[in-house]
């Protein structure tokens, strides 16, 4: 890849302000996203709620009190509605359809231009989307403050990145439709994947001790576990620890530093490998009648 | 008899055409497996550090949860038409050819795009329940097995109906908000046992949307839990009523139907 076309940053801002105005054409679809969220939220809640209610006031399961469980939920689910995207479905439709042709002819880099647009389509969720889930959660439960004003940035530095690892995982699942044609069944198993191993339904720190040390090692704890961990202050959890980058943990702001750096890492490395099978891709492509 | 081979051909022909993908076939089963192992996984991870929940152990939960997939296993081989009905029938216009055949448009509607693959969530729930019954050393015999039959088809149709009904909507007005995937959300709501919940969720799981009575009320007659009186057995009496709903809703609306023109 020519770094030129690379970098021409006006195109992509295209497809970024492009992709925010598609959305903003289909809002009234957000509408039933937002009770959905919410039956999420209540239902975690009130299992958490059960599950404490006949412990000690104060009482912990796994390092997490009441409290911080009820916190962990919220913001986890607050956090999906922002970073969450369907980049592998789009990419698949235009393999199907032929229109992936378009994007091999246009003089920028088809990863950058996908990019771009999921980052327009996040500030199109954040804005009508998360606010209002955010607002309604924020009212409903308990939700409690980030752990301190530098968590706090950070939380939002790191769903940033979430949501570009989770633009590239899903940028890689999309690509498989150019050997697969339909890729409705790896859509699925890669949603079911990332709903568990993500820490999105229960905290990584909860899991069984193998399942921790393998989740290390994957990119999707970087996308629900680190930016909730983050909010909460709650980043001594045995994962990070076990993890590549254990030797870096002491003080919060090298913890904090670590966190963002373990996502930045996965950035970098996912971005490589989809520019890598982007390019095989495109050059076995065939398009009939295109 | 007439009607009868129209269907056995209907649905030969339909099964052809879902069979000639061979790999979308198979991915579909995958899929549906890891996500019924999903579900699965998520109880035992999360019983591993908590124990116990609410008074009901992790192979209670697991009986609830094993039946309800069962049922979504029997449901999600006809949900496909159901979501989509407002979209490809009434405003794609296909309606018109279905009621042209001489058979019930609502039997077209749930056999056409008919999914085999998503059976494999009503294999992994059956397994999940003889589990739950095996770790629960519950010595069951006909009786209960046949209320465990019972429970699941009641549950099936169950969400047949309060998905029908949703669809019916389409042919009054244009959905463009959707109303049925609010209501799918709700359905990881009755996979719990509904005394967590406060009094304005229950009541809705039990006499609005009652998912309540897919698995977790049949699931405390199997238990022995009494206190619920009559709820516990009450799932085919709400199915029946949901049934009658539904065909009512249904008729209204084919009566109430125009074309697209197209």
């Amino acid at each position: 890849m020519n770094p030129a076309r690379a970098l021409h940053l006006p195109a992509y801002l295209g497809f970024f302000s492009g992709q925010f105005r598609k959305m903003l054409a289909y809002r009234t679809r957000y509408v039933t996203g937002i009770v959905s969220y919410l039956v999420y939220v209540t239902t975690y809640y009130y299992l958490w709620r059960a599950v404490f209610s006949h412990r000690a006031a104060g009482a912990e399961v796994a390092g997490y009190t009441l409290d911080q469980m009820v916190t962990y939920v919220a913001i986890s689910w607050i956090a999906r509605s922002a970073y969450f995207n369907n980049v592998d479905r789009e990419i698949a439709e235009q393999v199907q359809n032929g229109s992936i042709a378009v994007a091999l002819s246009r003089p920028v880099s088809l990863q950058g231009t996908v990019v771009a647009a999921a980052l327009g389509e996040g500030l199109f969720r954040f804005c009508f989307f998360t606010l209002p889930i955010g607002a309604v959660i924020l009212l409903l439960f308990p939700v409690g403050a980030p752990a301190s004003p530098l968590h706090a940035a950070a939380f939002l530095v790191s769903c940033a990145l979430s949501q570009v690892i989770l633009t590239h995982v899903n940028f890689l699942v999309g690509m498989c439709a150019f050997p697969l044609k339909n890729i409705d069944g790896v859509m699925r198993m890669k949603h079911y994947l990332i709903e568990i191993l993500s820490g999105l339904l229960l905290p990584v720190a909860l899991f069984p001790g193998w399942l921790q040390a393998l989740s290390s090692w994957l990119p999707f704890q970087a996308i629900a576990y680190v930016p909730s961990s983050l909010w909460l202050g709650h980043l001594r959890g045995p994962a990070p620890a076990g993890g590549p980058l254990a030797w870096l943990a002491a003080e919060p702001g090298q913890l904090v530093a670590r966190a963002l750096l373990v996502q930045l890492l996965w950035v970098a490395f996912l971005a490589v490998l989809s520019n890598l099978v982007w390019r095989r891709a495109a050059r076995r492509l065939v398009v009939q009648g295109g | 008899m007439r009607a009868l081979r129209i269907y056995i051909a209907l649905f030969r022909q339909m099964l052809k055409v879902r069979l000639a993908y061979r790999g979308d076939f198979v991915a579909d089963l995958f899929a549906t497996a890891l996500g019924g192992l999903a579900s699965l996984f998520f109880v035992l991870l999360f019983f591993r550090p908590v124990g116990e929940l609410a008074g009901w152990r992790q192979d209670e939960i697991l009986l609830i949860v094993g039946l309800s997939m069962m049922s979504y296993g029997l449901f999600a081989t006809v949900s496909w038409n159901l979501f989509e009905f407002g979209d490809r029938y009434i405003i794609e216009g296909r309606f018109d050819r279905v009621l042209l055949r001489p058979i019930s448009s609502f039997a077209q509607i749930l056999c056409d795009q008919f999914r085999i693959p998503v059976l494999a969530e009503t294999a992994i729930g059956t397994a999940v329940v003889a589990h739950a019954v095996a770790g629960l050393e519950l010595d069951w015999g006909v009786v209960e097995w046949s209320f465990v039959a019972l429970t699941v088809i009641c549950g099936a149709l169950l969400y047949v109906f309060v998905f029908s009904i949703l669809a019916s909507v389409s042919f009054h007005f244009e959905d463009r908000i959707g109303v049925a995937p609010p209501v799918f959300n709700l359905i990881p709501f009755g996979r719990w046992p509904q005394e967590i919940f406060p009094w304005p969720i229950q009541a809705l799981l039990r006499w609005v949307i009652p998912f309540g009575f897919v698995a977790y009320y049949p699931s405390t007659a199997l238990l022995g839990r009494t206190g619920l009186g009559g709820l516990a057995i009450a799932a085919p009496l709400v199915t029946l009523s949901f049934g009658g709903l539904a065909a009512l809703c249904w008729r209204l609306g084919v009566r109430k139907y125009e074309s697209t023109g197209s």
